[in-house]
């Protein structure tokens, strides 16, 4: 398979593309298996989302079958580059990432548009810019590179100075009450979480010495390297250094919202791939 | 075959002053927009249970009519999700957040959450508490 010209830059296209597909497999596949809880347990449909309000039954619904659509996208994008034939493999791929934006346009119409949807919708459109601008005779990588680096470095600088600026986040609180929220929620039954630590070991490790100071270590250390991944985004640092560092970081991030967060995870790190290729500033 | 590729300093000077713009407009702004990425900077997070024949147990998150995604609650939001015909339980517990920490008691019969502030600096008794006590 080879979209674009070969290369490295076609890795990265590649891998950025199954980063983008499944970033979209996983959050529509969230998406249904929530739709299962909430039919179990609220039969009329009308569940308290904090920050958005009551959902409204036709809405969930649409939300739901444009879920379903999504999925079937993201197993197309996936299949593409293995299944279509040479010659159609970059248009057939364009085109899927073109449905991709459309979707989640759609979807953030349906839904309140959060960080993850913005995100992936970051990662789709710099895919479609670096596989459609060859259509047209004008080379894709510098165009694509440019935009997903200046998406990437606003992304990671936002949030790096967010944190900074959070006495709650840089004292490790922020950590500590998510893994601690974590373990009770997987207590209560709740698929989102890993079962351990238990609440009563988590109860232990907050009364201890050490816990609290290496979470607040680990905070100002993943505020400071989110400014790193900003500023080597816009090509201050070479790329494998940007993608060396965004991985472990962000593995790191999936130990405090194991399953809801991968879909950001996937899509940030394809946006870097991407970035690295042609970022701003070389 | 080969194409036209822009010029990188043009593209650089815009591209950096479009940059600093939408980083001092995304760290000022509601940390809920688009492109304001603020998450984990903050949190607010709700350890509620419910006692029953001695026991004490989480609730989770349908109990109180929230959505299977709705891991973010402060008592703001809690009572709103209350606003319910259907029965909630009888159930305690805390609120931990960066913008406060308050115990929280909600009374089906009288359909009234109490809210009371967890002084500054009491909030990690009070969490540890929660969390030995549940099953």
């Amino acid at each position: 398979m080879s979209l674009t010209d070969g290369g490295a830059g076609a890795t990265a296209t590649t891998t950025a593309l199954y980063c983008l597909a499944l970033a979209l497999a996983w959050r529509t596949s969230l998406t249904l298996l929530d739709s299962r809880t909430i039919r179990l347990h609220h039969p009329d449909l009308r569940v308290y989302r904090p920050g958005a309000g009551w959902t409204h039954p036709g809405r969930l619904r649409s939300r739901w079958a444009l879920a379903r659509l999504g999925l079937l996208l993201a197993v197309a994008m996936a299949l593409a580059p293995v299944i279509v034939p040479a010659p159609w493999t970059q248009n057939t791929t364009l085109a899927l990432c073109c449905a991709c934006v459309a979707w989640l346009v759609r979807d953030g119409a349906l839904d309140t548009a959060r960080y993850t949807s913005v995100c992936m919708t970051l990662l789709a459109s710099v895919l479609v810019l670096r596989l459609g601008l060859p259509l047209v005779g004008v080379a894709g990588t510098v165009p694509a590179g440019a935009a997903a680096s200046l998406g990437a470095a606003q992304l990671y600088l936002v949030a790096g100075i967010r944190k900074l600026g959070s006495p709650h986040f840089m004292s490790g609180r922020v950590l500590a009450d998510n893994i601690a929220y974590g373990a009770y929620q997987a207590r209560a039954g709740s698929p989102d979480f890993f079962r351990v630590p238990s609440p009563q070991v988590m109860a232990g490790l907050l009364e201890g010495p050490w816990f609290l100071p290496l979470l607040r270590a680990a905070a100002i250390g993943a505020a400071l390297v989110e400014l790193t991944l900003g500023l080597g985004a816009l090509g201050l640092l070479p790329g494998v250094v940007v993608v060396g560092l965004a991985v472990p970081t962000h593995l790191a991030f999936l130990a405090v919202s194991p399953r809801r967060i991968v879909p950001f995870t996937v899509a940030s790190v394809g946006l870097l791939l991407i970035a690295v290729q042609a970022p701003v500033l070389r | 075959m080969t194409g036209w590729a822009p010029d990188v300093s043009a593209l650089s000077v815009g591209g950096i002053a479009l940059l600093v713009f939408s980083v001092v407009w995304g760290v000022r702004t509601d940390p809920q927009k688009p492109f304001a990425w603020g998450m984990y900077s903050g949190s607010a997070k709700g350890f509620l249970y419910s006692t029953v024949e001695n026991r004490t147990i989480p609730l989770p998150l349908e109990k109180f009519h929230v959505s299977p995604d709705g891991h973010f609650l402060d008592p703001v939001e809690l009572r709103r999700a209350l606003c319910v015909p259907s029965p909630v339980p009888a159930f305690d517990g805390v609120i931990i957040g960066s913008k406060g920490n308050w115990r929280v008691a909600y009374d089906p019969e009288s359909r009234r959450l109490r809210v009371a502030q967890i002084a500054h600096g009491a909030e990690i008794p009070a969490l540890t508490c929660v969390l030995r006590k549940v099953e």
